[in-house]
């Protein structure tokens, strides 16, 4: 009887010694998934972020671009800016990543003019309306990107006005 | 019973267990090996983007704030030409001659400047107050010593400053947005 007592015990503790080799493997693998989540979302989030800096910079480029740029470029024929409706697209490189990796973007330009600027400037004002003959022009710059798949989209409008 | 062997009642472990063992112990082993490279693989990743995301926006903060303050300023391919005022350029400078102009007519000068000193990459800014006869041959203060190569443009106008780091990544700023 403590024979088989005894067997029945050593063969519990066998048992005993694969469920801890089990359950540390399972943690093991949980450990693992856990850090590698914990990566990805981190370097994910990094990516994002430096992105964003770089269309950021590139479009802080246009509007000093548009702030620059001298008047009588802006309403002629080789304008960087088409008359809306029509826009003037662009592929760009807004940056590189680490590994030389370039980061592009679609740039989109229009210029919508006040509608209260004369005909010759693109409004429907007149001598009365526009006595001046003011000018005034919105010089918008439409930046569009991906980031992991996401189309994001960012803009940034300039008034000129002479 | 009492003919049993003292060794086989001692209940040693058999081929199949010591295999079962020691298959477990490569198996844990190689699984925890393979958790630290993939660790080590993410740090460096992780690491590459440290210019990008920490370095750069300090660095274009500090440049904003100084060329504001500027009412002048001049391309050079490097530090000696920007000194001597020679053979200023409009893109792919290294050095950026800035003036900051007072009330009374008088001016201070300073150059912002990327060269290797001592066998390290740095962007030093020179200062030379209205008093000064020469350029101090040291730099006033070293911005950063982090990026591989800082270069100076106005073709189109506006004053980019392209900031690349040691990984290759590369981000421009306008030194003057405003």
């Amino acid at each position: 009887m403590r024979i088989s007592t005894s067997q029945s015990h050593r063969s519990k503790e066998q048992g005993s010694a694969l469920v801890d080799v089990a359950v540390s493997y399972a943690t093991l693998v949980i450990v693992a998934l856990l850090t590698l989540k914990a990566s990805i979302t981190a370097a994910s989030t990094q990516a994002w972020t430096v992105r964003q800096a770089m269309s950021d910079a590139y479009l802080t480029r246009e509007s000093a671009l548009a702030q620059r740029i001298p008047f009588d470029r802006i309403n002629s024929d080789t304008s960087l800016w088409s008359l809306s409706p029509d826009v003037s697209t662009s592929t760009v490189t807004i940056g590189r990543l680490p590994g030389n990796r370039s980061v592009i973007a679609t740039l989109h330009r229009t210029r919508i003019p006040s509608p209260n600027n004369l005909s010759s400037a693109g409004g429907s004002g007149n001598s009365n309306t526009n006595p001046s003959g003011s000018e005034a022009w919105r010089l918008q710059s439409i930046l569009v990107y991906e980031v992991h798949g996401r189309e994001y989209v960012k803009s940034r409008t300039t008034l000129r006005v002479r | 019973m009492n003919r049993r062997s003292p060794i086989s009642s001692r209940g040693g472990f058999t081929i199949v267990e010591m295999a079962l063992a020691l298959g477990l112990t490569i198996g844990i082993s190689g699984v925890i090996v393979a958790m630290l490279s993939q660790q080590v693989s993410f740090a460096r990743a992780l690491g590459e983007f440290r210019f990008l995301q920490n370095d750069a926006p300090k660095i274009n903060t500090l440049l904003t704030n100084i060329i504001n303050k500027a009412d002048q300023y001049r391309i050079y391919p490097d530090l000696s030409a920007a000194k001597n005022s020679i053979g200023a350029v409009r893109s792919g400078g290294s050095a950026l001659r800035l003036r900051f102009r007072h009330p009374d007519g008088t001016s201070d000068h300073a150059i912002i400047s990327f060269e290797t000193r001592n066998g390290e990459d740095q962007l030093n800014y020179y200062f030379r107050d209205k008093n000064d006869n020469s350029w101090p041959s040291q730099p006033s203060w070293t911005l950063s010593t982090q990026p591989e190569t800082v270069t100076f443009d106005n073709s189109t106008g506006i004053l980019l400053v392209t900031l690349t780091g040691d990984s290759g990544d590369q981000i421009t700023y306008s030194g003057n947005p405003d």
